[in-house]
């Protein structure tokens, strides 16, 4: 039986570590467009975001774009690894080798 | 984690994975594609109707969808800082600056204006589909097709032809990227 990543493996941080995954390197999501993705509250958000930035899986910058605040949220290197070993993980419960 | 935890997470993972890429690509991408079906629709039809006027047409045609589809692209840049959209106006920019350049310098009757703009409307999606996207790709060989099929066979009414073949084509585009992640 294969370790599961339990920071993962919440249901809120996977949905975020999932649509991050989909950008590329760099890229970056505003908060309130993950908010209205993920369909979740401001305060569970970010909860969940600040549990990931604390193990360096995600990282946040605020930023003022036209005067207005904004928070990017973005998957670093370490998320993108940890979140590819979770889905192998799971394929390999599965028996599968097909890339998502 | 048993089997049924496993599937139930691979679920969601799927879920959010296209939910994400539904709103970040095919939507903003299945609007610019309509907006191209209206550009190619009006372009060819006053090609067709006033072939005199039909450099001005396009000229004006392709600034306003130019605007138009720089500000549908722009709307994605306010929730996602992604480099897709900025590459995607980049690149058609270029083309379209291209497409009026060559066709100064070869000074071509006013007659291939439309088989010429076709064939560099098919070029383009096709080069950029084998870039990004197989949707473009798909879009550019067919458009390449019925712009061949179009002079070949149908020269009379060629603006007519064009303008039906490329804006339905267009227009499907944009709809199968809308409803390709719907379930």
């Amino acid at each position: 039986m294969k370790d599961i990543n339990q920071i993962i493996h919440q249901p809120i941080r996977l949905k975020i570590l999932s649509s991050l995954a989909v950008l590329k390197e760099k890229e970056s999501a505003d908060f309130m467009f993950l908010k209205k993705i993920i369909k979740t509250t401001d305060g569970n958000l970010g909860a969940h975001l600040h549990q990931l930035e604390k193990v360096g899986y995600i990282k946040l910058e605020k930023k003022f774009i036209n005067l207005k605040p904004k928070t990017l949220i973005q998957l670093t290197k370490t998320g993108r690894d940890a979140f590819q070993e979770y889905v192998k993980n799971l394929q390999s419960i599965l028996n599968i080798k097909e890339k998502l | 984690m048993d089997q049924k935890e496993a599937i139930k997470s691979l679920n969601e993972i799927q879920k959010a994975i296209s939910h994400m890429k539904d709103a970040i690509e095919s939507k903003p991408l299945a609007y610019i594609f309509f907006n191209q079906a209206v550009i190619c629709i009006i372009g060819f039809l006053g090609y067709q109707l006033f072939p005199i006027y039909s450099i001005y047409i396009w000229g004006i045609v392709l600034s306003i969808g130019s605007i138009t589809s720089y500000l549908l692209s722009t709307r994605i840049k306010k929730k996602v800082q992604s480099l897709f959209f900025i590459r995607y106006r980049i690149y058609w920019f270029i083309n379209i600056v291209f497409a009026f350049v060559f066709w100064f310098i070869l000074s071509l009757n006013i007659n291939y204006f439309a088989i010429y703009l076709s064939l560099f409307f098919s070029l383009g999606f096709t080069v950029f589909g084998l870039w990004i996207s197989k949707i473009h790709l798909i879009v550019g060989i067919l458009l390449g097709i019925f712009s061949l099929i179009g002079w070949l066979f149908l020269n009379n009414i060629y603006g007519y032809w064009i303008a039906a073949t490329c804006g339905i084509c267009l227009f499907l585009s944009g709809l199968f990227l809308l409803l390709k992640n719907k379930k």
